[in-house]
């Protein structure tokens, strides 16, 4: 047997002797989840081929023949919209030699010519043409030689979702309650539809991208992890203290069920006036923008959503909705991630847009005041995981005091406690037990 | 203090409002433009950030975009777009000794080339560009590089930044944690 070592110095066993259900147990973690490349490879098998996955927004492909290009996964894709409209999610290998096809981060073209011997596609992935066909038989057949569509997609208000596997549950059971995220920062758009139009900040990290996704709302650290900032601008009473400020009211954790925590500011959010969560608007851009949004949902559930705003909850895997931004973890290794942080615009209130990129690149990006911290801190979790004792991670905080919030269904509890990543690791766990090995769509073809 | 007032200032020791106290205009030599940078990037590398902080004009813009350099920053985000009340947050972080990820401060030593200067014209902002590789030392080696463009002005106490931009060369790609001053 062959112990494999990663460049952490982390040893770990043979191949598929893991059982999840030992490692991850309800209050606390094998510390192996975050660095063993064996498990991160049944990740890619278990999780990111085989479940749903956030790929990217319809509006980055609003016009027939816009594409970009992502990965899910470990498996690069093209995300295209063909001439009659409609999205399509192409695995991004030519089928002739396996070269990557499409090389630009985003365009617009009606087909994709592989630079290496020209085989051209449709945006939609059927094969067109090749050089000199004369070379091929008779039986040539173009038409089963076209890009690998992945399996199954499905679009929700806009978010496009992608899954390699062409079985299993449906977006609508992935997603389960936490569809109402994305219904929430929807909602905030007077049309009712966002739009990624305003870039991205792309931001490599040292860390596992588990990590990432329960810092996202982690409600334990930011007194600690962002004290500086509080000293110098927010509040110099929050830094650093042993007690969590009286804020009223304090934001509290939920666990929405299927993978999704939340760090919920409703309602304090409540209390800073209709959209107060963004910024003091002057009182004309809010009478403007409630008369907007009133024209589509009525004069009270304006009041309503302009006061509460959007969510700050994760998505599983890869999605965090940060109040106006989407954010993606992408896994490149087992201790290194790519983040991104995409701001949105709300439709009908163009208003909003220029506040919302100051603030995102204020917090966030690998230059934020708030997130270059929490890589600093993620790295150095990763650092400390080499050492192998203790075994585990305790993630036991607010077990004693947690409960089912009778009004919506979630578990709630104090701001500080690890509700919502007791969430992530429940949803984790039960795909990494129950799955079987992902068919991958290019074993599907040659099956 | 306000950038309004401190604008009209500047103005004013620029020649375009004649008071008994404006300095003569000048015009900076090649070799005096190019130290004034070098002085900056030093400042920069040993982390003297309130000294640092003093070569900037009131109405300053410290800017590191994304994509390229062709980005409106009204309407693309970007990794950094500073004005003063926000560089002196990110300074006074760094002075609490608390902001983690420069803590400890990253090794860092930068290299200033190519430097062009543009066409000075009273009362107007000097545009000068650059280029610059810059290792930072954090348990590994980490290269920052790209293209800076700078607007300098002079005042009566010598050339102040009113805009640095810093277009790295992977500016479309994922970068590393940014907690020091490029």
């Amino acid at each position: 047997m062959t112990d494999v070592v990663d460049d952490l110095g982390v040893r770990s066993g043979p191949p598929g002797a893991y059982d999840y259900e030992d490692l991850i147990r309800e209050d606390r973690l094998d510390g192996r989840v975050y660095t063993d490349p064996e498990i991160y490879d049944d990740e890619f098998e278990r999780i990111w081929h085989r479940g749903w996955v956030y790929v990217a927004h319809a509006s980055e492909v609003a016009k027939p023949g816009d594409y970009v290009i992502r990965n899910i996964g470990r498996q690069p894709v093209i995300v295209s919209r063909d001439k009659a409209g409609d999205v399509h999610v192409l695995l991004n290998r030519c089928t002739h030699r396996g070269n990557r096809v499409v090389n630009d981060l985003c365009g617009n073209s009606m087909n994709f010519r592989c630079a290496y011997h020209a085989w051209t596609f449709t945006n939609s992935g059927d094969l067109l043409g090749v050089p000199h066909p004369q070379g091929y038989g008779e039986d040539f057949d173009r038409s089963t030689l076209g890009l690998a569509k992945v399996p199954r997609v499905e679009i929700y208000r806009g978010f496009i979702f992608a899954s390699l596997s062409p079985t299993g549950i449906t977006l609508d059971e992935h997603l389960g309650k936490s569809k109402q995220h994305i219904d929430r920062i929807c909602e905030v758009a007077p049309t009712g539809e966002i739009e990624v139009k305003s870039g991205s900040l792309k931001h490599r990290m040292k860390c596992n991208w588990k990590m990432i996704v329960e810092n996202d709302t982690d409600g334990y650290h930011p007194p600690f992890v962002h004290s500086s900032l509080y000293k110098v601008s927010i509040n110099p009473k929050r830094a650093a203290s042993e007690t969590f400020p009286k804020q009223a009211p304090p934001p509290v954790v939920r666990d929405w069920g299927n993978g999704s925590g939340q760090l919920d500011y409703t309602e304090r959010s409540r209390q800073s006036g209709p959209l107060g969560w963004l910024h003091r608007f002057p009182q004309e851009v809010v009478d403007g923008y409630l008369a907007k949004l009133g024209e589509r949902v009525g004069k009270e559930r304006a009041m309503d959503i302009a006061l509460e705003g959007p969510a700050h909850a994760t998505i599983f895997p890869n999605l965090f909705l940060a109040m106006s931004n989407i954010t993606v973890v992408q896994p490149v290794a087992p201790n290194q991630t790519v983040q991104w942080v995409t701001p949105v615009t709300y439709g009908g209130a163009p208003e909003l847009d220029a506040t919302i990129i100051t603030q995102s690149q204020g917090g966030l990006g690998p230059a934020g005041l708030l997130f270059a911290d929490d890589d600093e801190i993620g790295e150095r979790n990763q650092l400390g995981l080499a050492a192998g004792n203790p075994r585990w991670l305790y993630l036991a905080r607010g077990l004693n005091r947690e409960k089912l919030d009778e009004a919506n269904g979630s578990v709630v509890s104090d701001q500080s406690d690890e509700t919502p990543q007791r969430a992530f690791w429940r949803r984790y766990r039960q795909e990494m037990v129950d799955a079987t090995p992902a068919a991958h769509v290019v074993d599907e073809e040659r099956a | 203090m306000t950038d309004v007032d401190i604008r009209s200032e500047v103005v004013a020791g620029n020649g375009s409002g004649s008071t008994a106290t404006a300095p003569a205009p000048r015009t900076y030599s090649r070799r005096e433009i190019v130290d004034f940078l070098y002085r900056e990037a030093q400042l920069a590398d040993e982390h003297k950030y309130a000294e640092w902080e003093s070569l900037w004009t009131d109405d300053g813009i410290y800017w590191v975009p994304v994509d390229g350099n062709d980005t409106d920053p009204a309407k693309t985000v970007s990794f950094i777009y500073d004005n003063r009340v926000r560089l002196r947050t990110r300074i006074g972080m760094l002075l609490t000794g608390e902001r983690h990820s420069q803590v400890p401060p990253s090794d860092l030593a930068r290299v200033i080339s190519n430097v062009l200067v543009g066409e000075q014209v009273p009362g107007e902002d000097i545009d000068v560009s650059a280029a610059f590789v810059l290792i930072e030392y954090r348990r590994e080696h980490i290269i920052w590089a790209g293209r800076v463009k700078y607007k300098l002005r002079v005042t009566e106490d010598g050339l102040k930044i009113a805009l640095k931009k810093i277009v790295l060369v992977d500016s479309y790609d994922a970068i590393r944690k940014l907690g020091f001053i490029l």
